[in-house]
């Protein structure tokens, strides 16, 4: 069957909208059970908010996948090294600023919050919620302590920011245009598994540099990540 | 408009001036350290004074140097020799001169590098390696650029006294890297494919390709490029086409145009259909329409340029020796790389080499794991059995045993590395785990190229090229984090062979091969011509708008015969069998209409081959000899012919 690409005027399909609003309530769910009433971990202002800005700069120079009608970025690396260097409260700040406020350049124009359609970044917000909410008790369980780097279990949660969001994009995908789950997958997400794992060990060096070099650390990053669009440019076909 | 040009074809001029200034940059350091010795510690400059002497006419030489082996041979000379000379200023007149080989000179030495690849590696290999450039370019401004931005910042931390030597060089190194990100956008401006036009010619590449849109074909090809960053439409375009048109209004009304019914509008359609596919064939990008097609005649069309050309117009006319390649470098240009043949003696050197330093460094470093066991004696198994895994792919040619044997070995060495370590030190553990990742890669890299086949390189490399860049920036950003460099200069005079010279050493060396391989890699790029019976296609795309007709027939003949080769009664006995009884041994070439005919296709379709990159072909030395030795077809070595599903 082919894909049906909702427009606006259409009828929404109705399991979508279902899984929409589980999600909605589960990533509720997960920001109620954030232990808030423990305090904040002690951290900068400072180091968080450059990183806020990073995340949003990531999500600005996304790139539209035609073939998958998905923009791709690094904004899961980002994460993942928040998570890593900061702990779990100040990276739902990062995962608010990179979901609500960037300013892509489209061919249609310029894209930010209010000309996205809500339902999109609903989606958005609450899925990397919910993936940071699973990822942490992973980490926990593997005997990480969230805002330190421990070697074996920050490299295993690392690729998974990246791999749990493609899995809950291509569940999306399927509710909503009718696609085929693992074929969506195969052929949008599979070809960028191996940069998109390798950018989040170098989120793990941003982790590991940051005690060491402080905000330098963060700088250092942001410039190969922020071209790091160039390397899911590698194929010409999709090229916007 | 993407890029401004100052000159065309060869990139830079011979330059004695230009020379001049880049010696004496290069020879600076020398100056540098003498001076600075010879303030802070009264030591004599005389030596290092002469030392600048004789490496700035060194340098000078090498830059006036014509094109050859000796261009690539004598940087390598000056780079022993300088190397021999600062060891030995170091030892007698004062260590700080070491500081020249492992801290001042590399900017320099790598601006000098770039200089002489400018200078003299023509510019349709830069046009390959365009991709590489900006992984370099990205590379190195996130590398040596914040390296030397932390040394200042770690300096004002701690509170080093001002002035001191660490401050000035910090600080020239710091400027000197500015050189190499200079060369290398200038490099990176360089590999660009120029697209220039004007109201008569238009060139690719150094190449007219006006020939291949006949007609009003060109004129609208000018007017859309003349607007490249808007869109034309379909009244505009009748318009200068022919300034006298009458039905199109001054601006277009959906209540008087009706484009389903107006033949201008049809014939300007068809056209710019035309132009697209000539242009997607040739790589040079595509023609953007409306999603939908009922408001094309208003909207019109615009042109979206390959990231990789640079349009440039040329105000001047037809000026087109400005642009030409120079076509005595086309038969370098087109020779690849030797993906089939590899070297396997540094192969096997390197791999006992990765072995045995890998295992000597967990011996040393890892001996908290080793308190229950004897290290020496785990260590040496160890260590030969890594070697023989390392080695033994080298000699395999069967693909499915090269794999199943990488994958152990990488499980071999990763578990090695994380088993041994973990105990001990994480930073350890992950920067082993990190090296080792890079070396598979390199590894990989080198090995493949004993396996030819197209559908392989295709398939991996489709994977590999976006994430190879973060394999060697985790290498690179875990040497600059996770290892404590020493300072070498003081260590190479106290203990020259201490294990951490040895460590370092081998770290460096496998960066500088890991990028090295990584950019052979890139660089190659696999294009696929398929024979059918209907037409040749270019990696699935008919080459039918840009060889049309006779050319299509005669590269089909070419590409299907054994050798390669063409007499010119071969070729009139195929395009024109109704001449082929004119043909005789005793014919002129000269006073033969078939020849000259033949003789212009050749020429057209030569062209267009050279400009897609597929090749070239080659002419007798003599117009008389055609009959005897023929034309000869000769395809770039990344270029695969597929014909009727055999792969040659």
């Amino acid at each position: 069957m082919a894909p049906v690409v909702y427009k606006k005027g259409m009828k929404y399909p109705l399991r979508a909208l279902i899984f929409l609003i589980l999600l909605g309530l589960f990533g509720i769910f997960c920001l109620y059970s954030v232990p808030w009433n423990t305090g904040f971990p002690l951290f900068s202002w400072f180091p968080v908010a450059v990183w806020c800005f990073m995340g949003s700069l990531s999500e600005s120079s996304s790139i539209h996948l035609p073939k998958g009608n998905i923009q791709i970025s690094s904004t899961e690396a980002i994460f993942c090294a928040s998570y890593l260097i900061f702990g779990l409260i100040p990276t739902l700040f990062v995962i608010s600023s990179a979901s609500f406020i960037y300013l892509s350049h489209k061919t249609e124009g310029l894209k930010h919050v209010f000309n996205t359609p809500f339902r999109l970044t609903f989606f958005n917000f609450f899925h990397y919620i919910l993936i940071l909410w699973v990822i942490d008790i992973l980490y926990r369980v593997l005997k990480g302590v969230p805002g330190t780097v421990v070697f074996l279990p920050s490299l295993i949660i690392a690729p998974l920011f990246f791999i749990f969001s493609c899995l809950l994009n291509s569940l999306f995908y399927k509710l909503e245009e009718g696609r085929q789950f693992w074929g969506y997958f195969r052929d949008t997400f599979v070809i960028h598994l191996p940069s998109a794992s390798l950018l989040s060990l170098s989120s793990l060096m941003v982790a590991l540099s940051f005690p060491k070099f402080g905000i330098l650390a963060l700088l250092m990053f942001a410039l190969p990540l922020i071209l790091s669009r160039l390397s899911f440019l590698s194929n010409p076909e999709e090229w916007e | 408009m993407r890029g401004e040009i100052e000159t065309e074809g060869k990139i830079t001029p011979s330059h004695s001036f230009q020379d001049f200034l880049v010696s004496f940059y290069i020879s600076l350091p020398v100056v540098i350290i003498s001076l600075i010795s010879w303030r802070f510690y009264n030591s004599n400059p005389s030596a290092g004074l002469i030392l600048f002497l004789v490496e700035f006419l060194f340098v000078y030489l090498l830059c006036r140097l014509p094109t050859g082996l000796v261009i690539i041979l004598a940087p390598l000379f000056l780079v022993l020799l300088k190397t021999g000379l600062s060891i030995l200023l170091g030892r007698l007149v004062h260590p700080n001169y070491l500081k020249l080989i492992f801290y001042l000179e590399i900017n320099p030495y790598l601006s000098l590098g770039l200089y002489l690849l400018r200078k003299h590696v023509i510019k349709r290999y830069l046009e390959k390696a365009r991709w590489p450039i900006n992984l370099a370019l990205i590379l190195f401004l996130s590398s040596f650029l914040l390296t030397h931005t932390f040394t200042i910042y770690s300096m004002i931390i701690r509170g080093a006294a001002f002035p001191s030597p660490e401050y000035y060089y910090a600080i020239f190194n710091l400027l000197t890297s500015f050189s190499v990100i200079y060369l290398l956008f200038l490099l990176r401006r360089d590999s660009g494919k120029i697209l220039a036009f004007s109201p008569r010619s238009l060139t690719f590449r150094g190449s007219e390709i006006s020939f291949l849109f006949p007609g009003n074909q060109f004129l609208i090809v000018y007017l859309l490029l003349r607007k490249y960053t808007g869109r034309i439409n379909c009244a505009e375009i009748s318009r200068g086409i022919n300034k006298e048109v009458s039905f199109c209004p001054d601006s277009v009304d959906s209540n008087f145009c009706k484009p389903s019914a107006c033949a201008q509008y049809m014939s300007v359609y068809r056209r710019i259909n035309e132009i697209r596919k000539k242009f997607e064939s040739l790589g040079i990008g595509t023609i953007i329409t409306p999603d939908n097609k009922r408001e094309i005649y208003q909207e019109g069309w615009s042109i979206r340029l390959d990231p990789q050309v640079s349009l440039y117009e040329n105000n001047a006319g037809n000026n087109k020796n400005n642009y030409s390649i120079i076509q005595g470098q086309m038969k370098e240009s087109t020779k690849s790389l030797p993906i089939n043949k590899i070297s396997l003696f540094p192969g096997v050197f390197f791999s006992l080499l990765t072995a045995a330093v890998f295992f000597y460094e967990l011996g040393i470093r890892a001996s908290c794991t080793f308190s229950s066991l004897e290290p020496t004696v785990t260590l040496f198994i160890l260590g030969i059995l890594g070697a023989v895994l390392l080695t033994l792919p080298l000699f395999i040619r069967n693909w499915k045993f090269f794999l199943i044997l990488f994958f152990l070995e990488f499980i071999f060495f990763q578990g090695a590395a994380i088993i041994l370590t973990r105990t001990c030190l994480q930073t350890l553990t992950l920067f082993l785990f990190l090296k080792n990742i890079c070396l598979f890669l390199a590894f990989f890299i080198y090995c493949f190229r004993r396996f030819p086949d197209v559908e392989k390189i295709s398939s991996i490399k489709r994977f590999t090229d976006s994430s190879i860049f973060w394999i060697l920036w985790s290498y690179f950003a875990a040497l600059l984090v996770l290892r404590d460099s020493p300072d070498l200069s003081v260590l190479l005079i106290e203990e020259p062979f201490s294990p951490e010279i040895i460590f370092n050493f081998h770290d460096q060396l496998l960066l500088i091969l890991s990028c090295l391989l990584v950019l052979d890699f890139l660089v190659y790029r696999i294009k696929i011509l398929t024979i059918r019976e209907e037409s040749v296609f270019l990696n699935k795309r008919a080459l039918e708008m840009v060889v049309p007709g006779v050319n299509l027939r005669l590269l089909k003949i070419f590409l299907s015969s054994k050798e390669k080769i063409l007499l010119c009664r071969q070729i009139v006995k195929e395009l024109y069998p109704e001449e082929s009884d004119r043909c005789l041994d005793s014919c002129k070439a000269a006073l033969c209409p078939a020849y000259q005919r033949i003789y212009k296709k050749i020429q057209e379709l030569r062209r267009v081959l050279e400009i897609l990159d597929l090749g070239t072909i080659k002419s007798p030395p003599k117009t008389a000899s055609a009959k005897e030795d023929g034309w000869k077809i000769s395809l770039s070595q990344n270029v695969y012919l597929e014909m009727d599903d055999k792969i040659r």
